[in-house]
């Protein structure tokens, strides 16, 4: 990983850099088109059709792999090794929701805006600046626009990128829109889980001594609520989602939980799953005609990269570098599969923002500069390295 | 041509690839043009798509003339600091108290520019297709008989056109009833030779075009583009009783100068005009007008 005076003194970087601030005005406007194409996960076809027209037309090539990530290169120098970038194509809102960015002089505000329309359109921006102002001494720089980052996705666009990924690539760059400064080395463990709990049902007077599906989910969630959590590394079970009943004076039959298990902690994340297990296993025990049944809906490994990781400390150089004030944190994203495999990831945002994940989510049009030089350091800094 | 014949050469879907085609029409000039009136919420998001938005980067026109039809928000500012031309009305506060004349806004782009090729659109649309826009315009750019490409929101049209407008056409002229959507306000034209044709001043002017178009260069001069419904900012402003009357009146005039109607004069209507604006307030003149027009073709 290069320092930044190494990466600046390279041939092309301040061309590479004043091209990239001149297109602001177009990274806006493919920002604008992207997020007006709903794109909810396993949906995302539409906009992964348009991302690859960007990138073709960016860099003459694209291609669209079996799993539905948008994939293109840029070759560079074959001695040297190469560096992903990826961004991610999926949104949080339906295709149903009637979608128009509101344009304004200081801001743009509009669902998926921010998260994550204006990481893709620079994702492809960077791909066309590194394509028309070449950079000497870069190595291959991989351009992914990746499906299923969002919820029910389970990061299934990144996990199809492997076993490829280490053979093309060893450093991986996330794009996301929000959070200026933001600097994600750490992938926190999460587990999804869904219970599903079946009874006889019957009618609440007159079967009154049965059991019912509702009282044993929440009975469980009562439980994984009182189990003792470290602070540290920090530990968490959040019920998100209840679904059961019937009509008023019936026993419901059936009841779906759904909920996460989080840590900072792999050792910690792995008891709270088996704690959960074995709750979900005794659950029902003893009780006619009642079953629990506990499914996986997602799995993420808390893992990642200390604060004295070459990648974390280039990062923070840049971020410095372009006027920022670094922010080190952990998340849950398409850096969390690359972790695991034992790839360098980091994730950082490109702009500040506000409403997240609302119909009013809006960006800073005032941010974006700082967040695209940020970009575009980190990106010849990692792509600029040396084999060690 | 027959009918058949126009619906099957002239008559387009949306292509995907327009916009790459149009960049390769290199030999053309084109101009756009957008009609406003209070679209301060819509138009800062059109000039930023349009300008820096397009497919391949470039933009296939020289220069985005937002023709004001009398607007009381910032609207003129918005087009002004986007780098777009501002075409502002003759006397703004005149403008401003009477219906939109979106002819008029057409007949000042016509004046100001000398492109081979003018798109015109809407500006108080929530989004402008790009796909549809360069359709249109590369419909114009590939074919030089064609003197005006219109777009189309359904195949039965807007409900002015299903309700009003084709009925119209239909019994009155029939080779024109072929048109999907003669109320739609989607155009691009050859200003050579649309130039020579009479315009409507009014909203509602479009169909009136259409028919003075295939009066004097023919059938084969029109295409249609199935361009997809509009999506309006607040209501269509063709479902207002105003559009639809001042629309169908200009229809029926084109016709007669078409001879297509035998009437021994002009269609007229009770037309409001303001005279003036003192400090006792506006001085308004209601009188039975014939409809006005911007131009009248040598006879």
């Amino acid at each position: 990983m290069l320092s930044i005076p190494a990466a600046s003194s390279k041939a092309g970087f301040w061309l590479g850099l004043t091209r990239l601030e001149a297109e602001i005005p177009r990274i806006v406007a493919e920002a604008v088109r992207i997020a007006e194409i709903p794109s909810p996960t396993g949906e995302e076809a539409a906009r992964a059709l348009l991302v690859y027209e960007l990138l073709q037309d960016a860099l003459g090539q694209a291609k669209i792999d079996s799993a539905g990530n948008v994939v293109s290169v840029l070759v560079g120098n074959p001695s040297q090794p190469g560096t992903v970038i990826l961004a991610p194509l999926d949104s949080w809102y339906a295709p149903e929701d009637h979608t128009v960015v509101d344009v304004r002089p200081d801001r743009l505000t509009g669902p998926g805006i921010a998260s994550h329309a204006i990481a893709l359109a620079t994702l492809v921006a960077l791909a066309r600046t590194l394509a028309q102002q070449k950079v000497q001494g870069l190595g291959d720089v991989w351009f992914v626009a990746t499906v299923g980052s969002e919820m029910s996705g389970d990061l299934r666009g990144v996990c199809a990128l492997f076993p490829w990924l280490p053979s093309v690539a060893t450093k991986v760059i996330c794009l996301q829109g929000p959070g200026l400064g933001r600097l994600d080395h750490w992938s926190v463990g999460t587990y999804r889980g869904e219970l599903t709990v079946w009874t006889p049902g019957g009618h609440c007077w007159r079967d009154s001594q049965r059991p019912s599906a509702l009282r044993l989910a929440m009975r469980f969630s009562q439980e994984m609520e009182d189990i003792p959590k470290p602070s540290l590394p920090r530990t968490l079970y959040n019920p998100s989602k209840l679904e059961s009943g019937d009509a008023w004076n019936m026993l419901p039959s059936k009841a779906v939980l759904r909920f996460e298990l989080r840590s900072d902690g792999e050792t910690e994340l792995q008891t709270m799953i088996k704690q959960s297990q074995l709750r979900a296993s005794q659950l029902c025990k003893g009780l006619v005609g009642c079953r629990a049944e506990l499914q996986q809906r997602g799995f993420r490994h808390a893992t990642g990269l200390f604060q004295e990781d070459p990648l974390v400390v280039g990062t923070k150089e840049a971020q410095v570098w372009a006027g920022l004030t670094p922010k080190l944190g952990a998340s849950s994203s398409d850096a969390s599969v690359c972790l695991h495999y034992g790839v360098a990831a980091v994730t950082i945002g490109l702009a500040q923002t506000v409403g997240l994940e609302t119909h009013q989510e809006s960006l800073e049009l005032d941010s974006l500069q700082a967040g695209l030089r940020q970009a575009f350091a980190v990106l010849i800094q990692v792509a600029g390295r040396l084999i060690p | 041509m027959t009918p058949e014949a126009w619906l099957f050469r002239n008559s387009l879907l949306v292509s995907r690839d327009a916009p790459s085609k149009l960049a390769a029409c290199t030999d053309l000039t084109m101009d756009l043009c957008l009609l406003s009136r209070d679209s301060s919420s819509t138009l800062q998001r059109h000039l930023l798509l349009l300008r820096h938005g397009w497919p391949g980067g470039s933009t296939p026109w020289r220069r985005i003339l937002v023709a004001d039809l009398g607007s009381i928000d910032n609207t003129c500012q918005i087009a002004v600091d986007a780098g777009a031309d501002l075409l502002a009305p003759d006397n703004p506060r005149a403008a401003q108290c009477e219906p939109s004349a979106d002819g008029d806004g057409l007949a000042q782009a016509l004046e100001h520019s000398d492109a081979d090729i003018l798109l015109v659109a809407p500006a108080n649309v929530l989004r402008l297709d790009m796909d549809g826009l360069a359709t249109l315009a590369l419909a114009l750019a590939q074919r030089p008989e064609l003197a005006l490409a219109q777009g189309a929101g359904a195949v039965g049209g807007s409900t002015l056109s299903l309700l009003a407008l084709r009925p119209l056409l239909s019994v009155l002229c029939p080779p024109l009833s072929v048109l999907s959507d003669p109320a739609s306000p989607l155009l691009a034209l050859r200003p050579a030779m649309i130039r020579e044709l009479p315009l409507a001043r009014t909203s509602g002017y479009e169909a009136a075009l259409v028919v003075d178009c295939w009066a004097r260069h023919g059938l084969a001069s029109l295409a249609q583009v199935l361009t997809g419904p509009l999506d309006w900012h607040q209501a269509d402003p063709r479902t207002e009783p105003g559009h639809s009357f001042r629309s169908q009146l200009a229809i029926l005039e084109a016709l007669r100068r078409a001879e297509r109607i035998q009437s021994n004069q002009e269609f007229g209507h009770l037309l409001p005009q303001m005279q003036d604006w003192s400090s006792q307030g506006p001085r308004v003149l209601t009188q039975m007008e014939v409809f006005p027009w911007l131009r009248t073709p040598p006879s």
